[in-house]
This record gives C-alpha cells, structure tokens and sequence, in this order.
C-alpha cells in the first residue's frame, strides 16, 4: 500500500494515510502494533560499504507530505502494520 | 461414409483454426487489444504540452551530463530504482507499481524521449499511472530541465544501448504509430512519409495541393514561425479536423470537400502514436531546440473602422493580386502561382471561409497570415504588419464572405 502521511498521534500510535490503489483515493488510520518499525533508507557511511541502510525513526519524525509504504493487516475492524518504510521526503 | 466426411471436415476446420491462431498478428495496442505493458508501465503517448520536449540528441553521450545524471541518480531515483538501475531499490520493492528497470533493454526502447521526459517531470501524479499506485514523485519543481535530460542520460546508461535515445535507434518505441501509419495514412502520404503513395497522384493531378513530404522541414499548417516545423498540436489538429479542399473541379466527389480527411473519430491516443511515427521520419524535430509558437492576442471588437483600414491594408499587402479584388481567388497572379514542387496552385477563395485550411476563425485566420503557408506562395506577414495591422486585415478578409459581411452589419450596429 503507498499512501502519503497526513498526520500522526504519538499516544495512539496511529498514522493517519491518504491511500491511493486501484484508481481511488481514501484515507486511512493505520494502528502500529507494539514494536512496530518505521524506517528510512540512507546511504552507508561505514567506510567501503555501498547501497542503503535502513536507519530507525521515531513516529514523531515523521513528516505530513512523506510518502510511505505501509502493509496492513485487519484485526477486527483496525487496520495495523508492523513495518512503515519511508519512500520520499518532501 | 458420412461419419468419414463429417471427421475430415471437423479434422480441416480444426487444422484451419489452428493455422489462423499460430500466424495471427502481434497484439499491439493499435489493433485495440491490451498492450504489453513493461512491470505495468504503459508507455501511453505524452500529452501535449510534453509531446515537443525531445531531448537533444548530444545529451545522452555528453560524458558530463551523464556524471551529472549519476549524482542526481544516487541521492533522488536509487532508493527506489536501486543503484544497478534495476527497479529494485530498498524503498521500492514494496510499491504497488514496480519502479522502472532500466536494464530491460526492451522496456527502455519502448519508451519514448518525450514520455520519458514527462515521467520525471510529473512523476505518478496523472493518468494512467495515478490509478496503478505509482509512487514516483514529480520532479518539474526541483530539478531543472537539464538535471532531468542529465538523470535521464544517466539512466539510459544501464540499458546497454551506445547512442542517444532516438526512434530511429529504437524503431519499436513508434511500432504502434507505425501499423496506424500503414493503415490510414500510406496511401497518401507514402511509405517514407514523402507524400508519393499510390494514391496521390489520382487526387489532383499535376496540381497542387499533394499529400504532405513529412521528411521535408515545410510543413503549411502551423502555429509556429515562418520557416520552423510544426508544434505536435498542430499536427494532432490536422489529423483531427482534416484539411479542407480548396473547391472546385479537382475536388468534386471529396465528400465535405476535405482533401485530407479527418481522424476525429479514431481515438485520441491512437492519433497521438501515429503522429510520433510521423515525426519519428523526420530528424529536424529532434535537432530544432526549443519551439516557439506564435501567439494569438485576444481579438478586438470588428469595427467599420478597422475593416476599411483592412481594405486598405489588402491592397497595399498586394493580397488582391493572388486573392482579387472581391477575394474570389481570382486576382491578376493567380493563374501564375505555383507551390515549391512547382505545380500549379489555386489562391483560396476568400469568400468562402469553410475551405480555410487552417481555420476561418478570427484567430485562425490571424495565425495565418502571421505564420504563412510553408511551401506555398502565401507568404508570412509576421514582420511587416504589427499585430494591430493584422487585426485590421483579419477583419477585411472575414467581410469578404456573406456570413463575415452579415457579422460586420451587426457589429456596426
């Protein structure tokens, strides 16, 4: 699922998604579940090493306007994900 | 015995059936069957306003432009096109629409420069890539358009292919436009684009007008300066509206007197692909830089005063020696003309505004005279007449016909 973030409630650990698939655009909350991740890539620093790593963020670093991609799972009538990758910053 | 004959025909339908499956044409997206579609990229026509962007031919070998290309290539496409160029970047590989590879050769020769071009520069943001999730952000805001020709060099590189990106290195990117053009256009226009099929020599004989040379640079109908190639619009608005016959006895029989007719009715995109053919004949788009358009002021009211100064305007323009006095076509000149294959040509009856070639609106006939007809006696009036002046002449020409006269007496009044 691509969405772009609009917001993020740190308490509720929630993100709140603009969701575009199959030509229809909705908006989603997407719970995390405890010990979900979110990251971003970053190119590697460590010398002869090449390629991206996935460097840790916390949900607060998360901007509205990013574009993440996010797989969800339904459990019960919430939408929640383990893993939150960061497309584009923007 | 009659079981026997029964089997053998079953057996010879059957053989047939499967003889017809085994030579039938390729599905291309002209025949209306889906297209081969690269990861679930379409490679539709650009629109429009991206159709004329073709990336100079010295980009994608220019050594400095495609290290330019890499920077940008590392810090804004590799997270998802991954550093290989291979689509599968760490950011992309959960996308619902896979990024580009640009290793698979044959998906990067479909592509067209134009199309390209769009991609990056408005990235996911439109159809039909809106609707298939595309993550692919718009690039127009931050990267020039020689960062993005230099991203593109750069990405070009992975394919394997030496050279630039041209339809003539890559005749597949304009297959579709091709079939079109065999369908519809090459029996006029010829299999070269030259204007010398089969049938144009029956359509006015020894007289000019004859389907047009798409590989010269004189193109008539255009929105663009004297001595310049059409703009893809202009080209998309011949296809599309057809090109009127001048009248007369050559075109008796031409049914809504359309020596060209016209494509309305085949779909947009379809008309899109067979113009990239069509240019895909001719190197010029490729090498003429930026386009220019000559632009149309907004129309000032007719009045009586500027339809006299238009007369007057007529005569000393020396319009009525080809058009005459009454703008019937028939001036002192018009037996003598002749376009540049040296045919005969009829100067256009003025009176008759429905057989204007580009037009017989006000800004129609205003872009006329500003632009000329390449290859035809009709020259430009776009440095010797201010914009004023040709309002003035705009107005006179269109008081010529019984409709123009009848809109100037309601004006006046």
């Amino acid at each position: 699922m691509r969405t772009a973030s609009r917001r993020t409630e740190d308490a509720a650990r929630t993100i709140a998604l603009e969701s575009t698939a199959k030509g229809q655009t909705r908006q989603v909350v997407v719970h995390l579940k405890p010990g979900a991740k979110i990251v971003k890539f970053v190119r590697a620093t460590e010398p002869g090493k090449t390629g991206f790593v996935e460097q840790p963020l916390a949900l607060t670093d998360l901007k509205p306007g990013w574009v993440v991609s996010v797989e969800t799972k339904h459990e019960g009538d919430k939408e929640v994900a383990e893993l939150v990758k960061v497309v584009l910053e923007r | 015995m009659r079981a026997k004959l029964f089997t053998s025909l079953a057996i010879g339908v059957l053989g047939l059936l499967v003889g017809l499956w085994l030579v039938r044409p390729p599905a291309t997206r002209a025949n209306g069957d889906k297209h081969e579609e690269k990861g679930g990229h379409a490679h539709v026509p650009a629109p429009l306003e991206y159709a004329d962007v073709h990336v100079p031919l010295s980009v994608w070998t220019d050594l400095a432009m495609i290290t330019r290309g890499k920077e940008i290539y590392a810090t804004r496409c590799a997270v998802c096109h991954g550093d290989q160029g291979d689509g599968k970047g760490p950011a992309g590989v959960a996308l619902p629409l896979k990024p580009s590879d640009f290793r698979d050769k044959a998906g990067v020769a479909e592509m067209r420069d134009n199309y390209w071009f769009w991609r990056v520069s408005e990235g996911g943001q439109s159809a039909p890539f809106t609707s298939k999730g595309s993550a692919m952000p718009p690039w127009k805001g931050e990267l020039s358009v020689q960062d993005r020709w230099a991203v593109m060099a750069y990405q070009h590189t992975f394919s394997g292919h030496q050279g630039p990106h041209v339809p003539w290195e890559h005749p597949e990117s304009v297959l579709v436009g091709r079939d079109i053009y065999v369908m519809a256009c090459l029996p006029c226009h010829g299999v070269d684009g030259k204007g010398d099929g089969s049938v144009a020599a029956m359509l006015s004989p020894r007289r000019a007008p004859q389907p047009r040379d798409f590989t010269s640079a004189e193109f008539k109908l255009r929105s663009t300066p004297s001595g310049q190639l059409p703009t893809t619009a202009d080209l998309f608005r011949t296809v599309t509206e057809g090109i009127r016959g001048p009248g007369g006895v050559m075109t008796i029989g031409l049914r809504g007197y359309r020596i060209m007719p016209s494509f309305r009715h085949m779909p947009e995109a379809q008309r899109l692909e067979v113009i990239e053919y069509v240019k895909s004949l001719n190197r010029r788009f490729w090498e003429r830089g930026e386009v220019k358009i000559v632009s149309v002021p907004t129309p000032p009211p007719a009045t009586p005063e500027r339809i006299a100064r238009g007369k007057q305007l007529y005569a000393d323009a020396e319009c009525l020696a080809c058009h005459g006095e009454r703008g019937r076509g028939d001036g002192p000149s018009a037996q003598t003309l002749r376009d540049n294959r040296e045919l005969p040509i009829a100067a256009t009856d003025l009176t008759r505004p429905e057989r204007f070639k580009s037009g017989s609106r006000p800004e129609d006939v205003y872009r006329t005279l500003v632009t000329g007809l390449a290859g035809t006696p009709m020259p430009s009036y776009g440095d010797s007449l201010e914009p004023d002046q040709t309002w003035d002449l705009v107005y006179y020409v269109q008081s010529l016909s019984r409709d123009g006269r009848r809109a100037a007496g309601a004006a006046a009044q």
